[in-house]
């Protein structure tokens, strides 16, 4: 019979002649794995012995087979699962095998990882483990997850890719580039003046305090408890009747008393109530993600760790980023709050991502990072569009009102009282105008725009695929035109682009943004 | 970056535009034909039989008459040293600048209507999303190929 792969022979071992790259041997995930597996799927086991654990229901024994078909499969599927699985690091690939009826055998090419993600549950954090999660692109799916191993392990498996990437980096600079290989994100970055001490010791860029994070999750406002509520009730499923009958023996006679007698004030209670049950959900999520939020440049890269009950830690390269975007709302820039995101470009082109870089900070910190890591400056003069843009807009918004007044009053009833939003639409038309404007330099362009979403694009001029300029029939009546730059990894409307320039304006900054592109 | 003095496109590309929209426009207006056909006996018809088909078919022929020389009116396109510039659109008038050393790789593409008149599509893809493959149809089979075999060299110049 011919073997389609060599699954059957044991793993090939890493080769040991190279000196200056280190290898690692074939290994097994930590062995408390196996242990791991086990708590994690005992929920679902739970939820299988319900009834039998409620008692009484006659098709319990049916629950009761089931459980003990869970406990004769499961069990030792999740050995299987740990004896099959190996990983081991070559020079040029990461390898791991896995699989238990189905075996498969993935290698990831060195140069392409692109970030090493490490992550710890609490669970994991009890026991001294962690998830490694490999990503290829900047965002989107991970290649390869080792769940889980000893935390020790994690980061030693992150420092050998690192320095096996530096050893083919500083190859790779030696020899001739190719159309193929050519970087498609932006000129080949040279690399080569990471130095081994800058590598190995980080310059922290910053740190939140608990203080900074709550502040930056009273900002925020989740509904994420509705979600929680009702997946709960779906979980234990409660008996209408017998809620119905503990109703009626009144435990909630009084409210309800009051309820009645001013159903106003109890619906603007209820109301403030899940606000602030919003809020306070808001304050809680982003402590739990944010908790000693740190971001350190290492090397070439950028090192984030963040977390409260699950501790995560990761990288992105400069390389890869394509532009910074500030993000802020009318409320957070009142106070002077802003959040920093970057948008990064994977191998596969058509992946887009975008990371935090600064969950919530003053404009000066902002500014700091910007400066060491050698990226655009938040710019302080800007250019505001022309005024012509909120004529525009009123004309377009006008116009689609008259159609749903006159539809509406054809087929239904007159409602000629929908005009008194046209004062809203004013206000808002101004200031829409007030938030966009661009501004440029000789490395960076950078354009704003947004009423509540309010977004700052900040792209280096060597990081622009197209750019250009387009007018509409109705722009180029008022001779005016849009401005764009493309940039790769962005999502589809989420790239800088903005309304409504003087044409020659338009086109007088986007020739001159080129020509510095072309240097 | 002067958008002025512009190549224009292969004439053919004219015909070819008019046959696609006189087929596309065409089927259209049989379907309204059909439907017209179908209630021809109706009691209540608010037109004469015949007077929506004939609408249909009119206008199918004129837009598919005058839409493609307006179209070729606004396409421009140059290749200068280290650049693509194109222009475009009837309404929404766009000028676009590719750079040449953001081009991930080209192809030259023909269907058959294209095939009956000799010209093709340059399909230049970047990396960037907002206008990942930018599409320069009409031109000369050997133009488009001469095209592509110039920016091919600049990028592999550009490499080494």
């Amino acid at each position: 019979m011919e073997a389609p792969s060599d699954q059957h022979m044991t793993p090939v071992p890493a080769p040991t002649n190279q000196a200056a790259a280190p290898a690692m041997e074939p290994k097994r995930l930590h062995p408390l794995t196996m242990v791991q597996r086990v708590i994690v799927s005992l929920p679902a086991l739970v939820f299988i012995m319900l009834p039998v654990m409620r008692g009484g229901d006659s098709t319990a024994w049916f629950n009761l087979i089931f459980g003990a078909m869970y406990l004769v499969f499961i069990v030792p599927w999740i050995a299987l699962h740990y004896l099959r699985f190996r990983y081991w690091i070559t020079p040029e690939e990461l390898v791991i095998h896995s699989g238990v009826l189905t075996r498969r055998r993935r290698n990831i090419p060195v140069e392409r990882i692109q970030n090493i993600e490490i992550e710890q549950a609490p669970l994991q954090r009890i026991l001294g483990t962690a998830k490694v999660i490999v990503y290829t692109a900047g965002s989107a799916t991970a290649e390869g997850v080792l769940e889980y191993v000893s935390i020790d392990e994690a980061r030693a498996i992150r420092t050998v890719v690192r320095d096996l990437q530096q050893a083919l980096q500083a190859e790779e600079s030696s020899s001739d580039d190719t159309f193929a290989s050519m970087d498609p994100a932006g000129d080949s970055v040279s690399e080569d003046n990471v130095t081994e001490e800058a590598a190995s010791s980080g310059l922290s860029l910053i740190e939140l305090d608990t203080r900074r994070v709550i502040m930056a999750g009273a900002f925020r406002f989740s509904m994420v408890y509705l979600a929680v509520i009702f997946s709960f009730l779906q979980y234990i499923e409660p008996d209408p009747t017998l809620l119905f009958s503990w109703l009626m023996r009144g435990p909630l006679e009084p409210l309800e008393a009051r309820i009645e007698a001013s159903p106003i004030i109890a619906a603007v209670l209820g109301a403030f109530g899940a606000i602030m049950l919003g809020w306070l959900t808001g304050i809680l999520v982003t402590i739990n993600r944010y908790h000693k939020f740190k971001l350190e440049l290492i090397g070439d890269k950028l090192h984030r760790s963040h977390g409260l009950l699950t501790l995560k830690e990761g990288t992105i390269p400069l390389s890869r980023i394509q532009s910074w975007i500030l993000r802020t709302n009318p409320l957070m820039e009142a106070f002077g709050w802003y959040r920093l995101e970057v948008q990064t470009m994977g191998i596969n082109l058509n992946q887009s991502g975008y990371q935090v870089a600064l969950p919530f900070g003053r404009e000066e910190e902002v500014s700091a990072i910007l400066e060491a890591v050698g990226s655009p400056a938040v710019p302080d003069t800007w250019t505001p569009v022309s005024t012509l843009t909120i004529r525009r807009f009123m004309a377009r918004s006008l116009f689609v009102l008259l159609v749903i007044i006159g539809v509406i009053q054809i087929w239904w009833t007159p409602i000629w009282w929908l005009a008194a939003v046209v004062p809203l639409l004013m206000g808002w038309a101004l200031l829409r105008y007030r938030g966009m404007r661009f501004a440029d330099d000789e490395s960076w362009v950078a354009m704003r725009k947004g009423v509540i979403r309010r977004l700052t694009w900040m792209v280096p001029v060597d990081k622009l695929q197209t750019a250009g300029f387009y007018a509409n029939w109705f722009q180029r009546r008022l001779g005016l035109a849009s401005i764009y730059v493309d940039t790769a990894g962005a999502s589809a409307g989420r790239s800088a682009e903005l309304p409504d320039i003087e044409a020659s304006e338009a086109a007088s900054v986007i020739s001159r943004v080129y020509s510095r592109f072309r240097g | 970056m002067s958008f002025d003095d512009l190549t224009s496109l292969d004439g053919s590309i004219v015909k070819v535009w008019r046959l696609k929209t006189g087929i596309f426009l065409g089927i259209l207006a049989l379907a309204v034909l059909i439907w017209d056909i179908l209630g021809a006996f109706q009691s209540d018809r608010l037109l004469p039989f015949g007077a929506w088909a004939g609408m249909a078919i009119v206008l199918a022929f004129s837009i598919s008459w005058w839409l493609p020389p307006l179209r070729y009116r606004y396409w421009g396109y140059e290749l200068r040293e280290e650049e693509l510039l194109l222009v475009r659109g009837i309404f929404n008038r766009v000028h676009t600048i590719i750079p040449l050393r953001r081009i991930q790789h080209l192809d030259v593409s023909q269907d058959i209507f294209e095939r009956e008149f000799d010209v093709a599509k340059l399909i230049v893809h970047t990396a960037g999303t907002r206008s990942s493959d930018v599409i320069l149809p009409g031109l000369h089979q050997d133009l488009a190929e001469s095209l592509r075999d110039d920016m091919k060299q600049f990028i592999t110049d550009q490499a080494l």
